[in-house]
């Protein structure tokens, strides 16, 4: 189920906040698990079962950590089974095709024959809840976090519907206590209200009409100089107000049902290096993969090289995480390599010394050239946008056609909206979070109301998060 | 106690939330039980929860939403009066001009391969892209005929942006000499493949230095004239490939105008645009038997098959919309004739037929017929001219009797959105009834 949807948004909703608010207070969490699997189950029943699994055996592995008397190998051992499951059940799911697809491109290369591949649907949000039951046992494992109170609380967090498919990631720790008890107010539900229209209208406002553009120029054959820059310019704003209104709505749906999720986005397109994207994008993710990974590799303890190899590989696996493909991985590659040359220049962009508008303007660009990998199907497709974004295509054959549908006002009308946005000082968030005046009751109704007309009379809503 | 003016506003934003997401369920249930429907968002419990049903559940709650019905119009509306925009299906073009999106999406696009359906499934190593699929069906077809001793000439016919890219897009203003349509190098593959095709690419490109338009502004069809021109290169070729011998029978031409709507702007229903384009009239030249008067069919029981009343037709044309446009009732109100109806017909049309051709005996059949100067039977399906005229062809493959030659015409755009099904052809006529 996706939340800018009417199944979502008139049905499901309304009867789940409805219902919820009149149970007994120690019903709700298994009512929230309850109604999370159904959410799940939505798009494919079976996928329940898988999440269960995953569910299921992280509780035991913490479990069996607390146990009295585990040994260091016992807990060692139940540490690497319950991330051999995990992971396991991951890989399958995500990462088995291309596996098969690239020992088929090998073969082939070497003139031995091909075999068939089993496709197989990739489980929506499997990376995110596979993640977040990951880090409960790991977190216990490390005694950074209790173990969870029962099997019903343990299954709700890692079900938890608001950020259950798109994150953003939740660690068991952040909610271990508001498991437990957490405070329902007026005022958190109001505020919860406003960051999550917010979130819809950056989604159905922004996101997808930006998503028509990046569509458009992505599937084409090829593109020219203008549309290529155009196309993967639509795309940045696509990808961050789709994921960024997705995270608000989660966080604004959890202030709903009394729960506190951390911020996903901090202005990441006013970043001045990439160092400093990482600290503004997927926030969740960056300090997932820094606390769980980059730390445990050595972090920048081991000296320079390993800090640049450190970075690099987590960068990386970053990249495979978003998706099994080449692209991804070279997307990795890319951000590490930047990543690595700034720390050996302390932490600084090549353009530290630029005016500041120039240092944002330059990480955009560098930020641009990556989603061109991020996006695009295969490298081939990666690498002919590429030549296009450098002139490398002429108007030859039919791809002059394409700026007809590019250039309309409404699309034009909408980036400079999204310019604007993107790069002004006061964010959304940032917005919502200040006290409610009846200046935010009005702008969240009426964006909320313009959202949902609009949702009803569009035709392209993706959510790019989903196959991730 | 007096509530804090903080709470005052939080109530008043959850309630205005919960009145938002409540009316429209709740006046959805309202309308349909004072309508006697069945509760609709009730049938979530009337199947077994599966994929399939679910999604279909979703569909259905989305199609019968009472409030796009309610806004569409209005957003259709105010989207074209704020920024020009058609929606969807249309693109703006300049001077007036409309071109469908999925023409042009063709153009732009790649060739593809469909992905396979389904959670698990095995996928066979090189998969076959839509063209290639396309080429293999034609194939498969032209073979088909040949075992009866009939052969295939296939012409594709160009979407109207492949022959006014410049009415599209500034950037082909000064000259379309770059411009080249992706199915221009899929009849080279049809060619290397020993099967005969119509180059109508290279002839409109030609016929449209004349001057003379040969694709409405409006419309995704050609105009009488792209019609004419269509059936004068069919005919040739023909001829020149020895297939069909030119026959006797008398035919004379007559001027009429029509006005066309337009089918781009009835898909759009955006009533801004039908205001500013209010129709476009065109002449087209009618063929009128001598014996026979306007060349339609009365209706025939088999919907989409058009037999000449003489019989003794050697050529059949499987099409799509443009071998029906000016030549069979259209299925839609889409044009009025503005010339009064040819009085003293040897036979006149039935009535209801006539009430909708605009003009009628003016399309590519009838030209055909009259440049072959022989009967053309023709099976014709609004956008099923990849499978449904060969669906129906095997249901009724007494048709091919007598014939020599199948005229296969299909919009380009089909090569990467039509359906390529196979469709076998009965061995015996009769089979497939």
């Amino acid at each position: 189920m996706v939340f800018s949807s009417t199944i979502f948004v008139f049905y499901f909703l309304p009867v789940v906040l409805l219902l919820y608010y009149n149970l007994p207070y120690r019903w709700r969490n298994p009512f929230l698990t309850l109604v999370s699997y159904g959410f799940y189950g939505w798009w494919k029943p079976w996928f329940i079962l898988l999440m269960l699994a995953v569910t299921f055996v992280n509780y035991q592995a913490g479990r069996w950590l607390v146990r009295p008397g585990a040994s260091p190998v016992n807990r060692r051992a139940t540490l690497a089974l319950s991330c051999a499951v995990s992971l396991g059940l991951l890989g399958f799911f995500k990462y088995y095709m291309f596996s098969a697809e690239s020992l088929n491109v090998l073969l082939s290369w070497v003139g031995l024959p091909v075999f068939r591949i089993l496709e197989v649907v990739l489980p929506i949000g499997i990376s995110f809840f596979t993640f977040q039951a990951l880090s409960y046992t790991v977190d216990v494992y490390r005694g950074d976090a209790p173990p969870a109170r029962s099997f019903g609380d343990f299954a709700c967090f890692v079900a938890l519907f608001p950020q259950l498919i798109a994150g953003p990631i939740i660690r068991y720790h952040t909610v271990a206590q508001q498991l437990q008890t957490r405070q329902h107010t007026v005022e958190r539900f109001a505020a919860g209200i406003l960051i999550f229209s917010l979130g819809f209208a950056k989604k159905v406002l922004l996101a997808n009409p930006m998503g028509e553009v990046a569509d458009a120029v992505f599937s084409a054959e090829s593109a020219g100089l203008a549309d290529a820059w155009f196309g993967v310019t639509a795309y940045a704003f696509q990808i961050y107000f789709d994921f960024c209104g997705y995270s608000d709505m989660a966080v604004g749906l959890g202030r709903m049902f009394g729960f506190e999720f951390m911020k996903n986005f901090d202005a990441p397109y006013r970043a001045e290096s990439i160092t400093e994207v990482w600290r503004r994008w997927h926030l969740s993710l960056s300090t997932f993969l820094r606390d769980y990974l980059y730390i445990p590799l050595g972090g920048n303890r081991r000296g320079p090289w390993r800090t640049y190899y450190n970075l690099g590989l987590v960068m990386v696996l970053g990249g495979l995480w978003h998706g099994a493909k080449w692209t991804f991985v070279l997307w990795g590659v890319y951000h590490g390599c930047w990543l690595a040359w700034e720390r050996w220049r302390g932490k600084r962009s090549l353009w530290a010394n630029a005016p500041r508008p120039l240092r944002i303007g330059f990480t955009f660009v560098l930020m641009l050239f990556a989603w061109v990998l991020f996006r695009s199907e295969s490298l081939e497709s990666a690498v002919s946008y590429y030549g296009g974004m450098f002139g490398f295509t002429g108007v030859g054959g039919a791809r002059g056609l394409l700026s007809a549908e590019l250039y309309t006002p409404s699309h034009l009308w909408v980036l400079g909206l999204c310019v604007v946005l993107v790069f002004q000082r006061r964010q959304a968030h940032d917005w919502a979070a200040g006290e409610l005046t009846w200046g935010r009751v009005v702008v969240a109704v009426l964006l909320l109301m313009m959202a949902l007309v609009t949702m009803f009379n569009q035709s392209f809503n993706p959510f790019l998060y989903f196959q991730f | 106690m007096r509530a804090s003016p903080s709470r005052i506003k939080a109530w008043t934003l959850i309630g205005l939330f919960g009145l938002i997401l409540g009316v429209v369920p709740v006046t959805q249930v309202a309308l349909e039980w004072r309508r006697g429907e069945r509760i609709q968002a009730m049938d979530l419990f009337r199947y077994a929860p599966r994929s399939e049903h679910l999604r279909r559940y979703e569909r259905d709650l989305e199609a019968r939403c009472w409030v796009p019905a309610v806004t569409r119009p209005a957003m259709r509306e105010t989207w074209f009066a704020w920024f020009g925009d058609p929606g969807r299906q249309a693109l703006l073009g300049r001077d007036g001009w409309l071109f469908y999106r999925p023409g042009v999406r063709y153009l732009v696009e790649p060739d593809q391969v469909d992905t396979t359906p389904g959670d698990v499934a095995w996928r066979e190593p090189g998969r076959e892209s839509r063209r290639e699929r396309a080429l293999r069906m034609i194939v498969e077809f032209r073979d088909q005929l040949r075992e009866r001793e009939i052969e295939l000439l296939v012409v594709p016919v160009p979407g109207k942006a492949s022959v006014y890219p410049d009415r599209l897009s500034r950037r082909y203003a000064r000259g379309i000499g770059e411009f080249r349509s992706p199915t221009e190098d899929f009849i080279g593959s049809l060619e290397a493949a020993g099967i005969e095709v119509v180059d109508l690419f290279s002839r409109f490109r030609e016929e449209r230095e004349k001057g003379e338009a040969l694709y409405l502004e409006q419309d995704t069809h050609w105009t009488p004239l792209g019609a004419e021109v269509a059936a004068e290169s069919v005919g040739a070729r023909l001829k020149g490939l020895g297939w069909v011998t030119a026959g006797t029978n008398a035919f004379w031409l007559r001027e009429v105008r029509v006005r066309r709507w337009g089918d781009i702007i009835e898909l759009t229903r955006v009533s801004g645009l039908s205001r500013q384009y209010p129709g476009q009239v065109i002449s087209a030249r009618q063929v009128i038997d001598r014996e026979l008067g306007l060349l339609v069919p009365s209706r025939s029981d088999r919907p989409g098959t058009y037999r000449d009343p003489r019989g003794g037709a050697e050529v059949l044309l499987l099409g799509d919309s443009f071998s029906r446009v000016y030549q069979y009732a259209e299925p839609q109100s889409l044009g009025e004739a503005t010339d009064p109806a040819v009085s003293g017909l040897p036979r006149e049309p039935d009535p209801a037929v006539a009430a909708r051709l605009y003009p009628g005996s003016a399309g590519l059949v009838a030209h055909l017929t009259r440049v072959l100067a022989r009967p053309v039977d023709a099976i014709v399906s609004d956008g099923g001219a990849t499978t449904d005229v060969r669906r129906r062809l095997s249901v009724n493959p007494e048709i091919l009797e007598g014939k020599r030659v199948v005229v296969w015409e299909f919009v380009e755009r089909d090569l990467g959105q039509g359906e390529w099904a196979e469709v076998p052809l009965p061995r015996e006529l009769g089979e497939g009834r």
